[in-house]
């Protein structure tokens, strides 16, 4: 089975904020880069 | 640089955007799902795929501002400048993820969030000065001394990076030495690989649309200066 479905380790909490917190900025910064693009793009 | 160029400059960065964030994606799929454990940390090996690969291009970046802060100098660039500031602000992104990434990784293995390493104490310092350039080019607004400044400061950080890369093997660090494929087990080696490609084409599509958000700005104040309020008493009334 997958580890990620089959583990009740608690180090998975890790794993997980390590890369939730690491995609959730990527996915912040993205964003902030393609709205200025549009922004400035516009003006 | 004329408008079929820059259309093409800018498809090609959101390529390489979208590249990067599908390889990401597999990487880490794959690398969360693989069977197999790191032997020494279990679960929290798999952290691996992707604080490695965020360390990896964070240096390359910075690498990438330091030629263009040489070129501002050398030539007098703009699109020099604009590279610069573009890489510092990736750079520094992925700098504040490594940091995040690393502090929940040490207190996992370590059982500490914080330790004043010599790797980690470098890495910090790196944010913040490159984070600090950033600041100051906020600050500065003729765009010759901008230039200049920036170019200078960047060059003065950038003597920090070799030490960030180096800390672990020549000072003492609780912190591993670097992963290479002779540190890492063959079973590790492609999401590894293919994630630090996915954070590589990442970085380079986004330092593209970030380079022309900064040429956009510039060319918008060049034309639109903010000038002061014209004074009253300067005013004539028709």
């Amino acid at each position: 089975m997958v580890p990620l479905i089959s583990a009740m380790d608690a180090r998975w909490a890790f794993v997980t904020a390590a890369y939730g917190i690491s995609w959730a900025v990527l996915t912040l910064y993205i964003s902030s880069v393609l709205i200025r693009l549009w922004n400035e793009g516009r003006q | 640089m004329t408008d079929i160029p820059k259309k093409r400059s800018l498809k090609r960065a959101t390529f390489l955007l979208i590249s990067g964030i599908l390889l990401i994606l597999g990487a880490h799929a794959w690398g969360l799902t693989a069977p197999l454990n790191e032997v020494q940390m279990g679960i929290t090996g798999r952290i691996l795929y992707v604080h490695v690969p965020t360390a990896w291009v964070a240096l390359l970046v910075f690498c990438i501002a330091f030629g263009a802060a040489i070129r501002v100098l050398w030539a007098g660039s703009k699109r020099a400048d604009y590279i610069e500031e573009a890489s510092l602000e990736v750079g520094v992104v992925l700098t504040i993820m490594l940091l995040v990434q690393g502090s929940i990784w040490g207190r996992a293995t370590w059982e500490t969030w914080w330790t004043w390493d010599p790797r980690l104490t470098s890495s910090a310092v790196m944010a913040i000065s490159f984070a600090g350039i950033l600041v100051l080019r906020g600050m500065l607004h003729d765009p010759d001394k901008r230039r200049t400044i920036s170019a200078v400061s960047t060059i003065i950080a950038f003597m920090n990076v070799p030490v960030v890369y180096f800390s672990v093997k020549l000072l003492p660090s609780i912190h591993q030495l670097q992963s290479t494929p002779n540190t890492v087990d063959s079973e590790m080696h492609w999401p590894l690989r293919t994630a630090a490609f996915g954070f590589l084409f990442l970085s380079l599509g986004l330092i593209g649309l970030r380079a022309r958000v900064a040429e956009l700005r510039a060319i918008r104040t060049e034309e639109e200066p903010d000038l002061p309020p014209v004074p009253e008493t300067l005013q004539v009334e028709v």
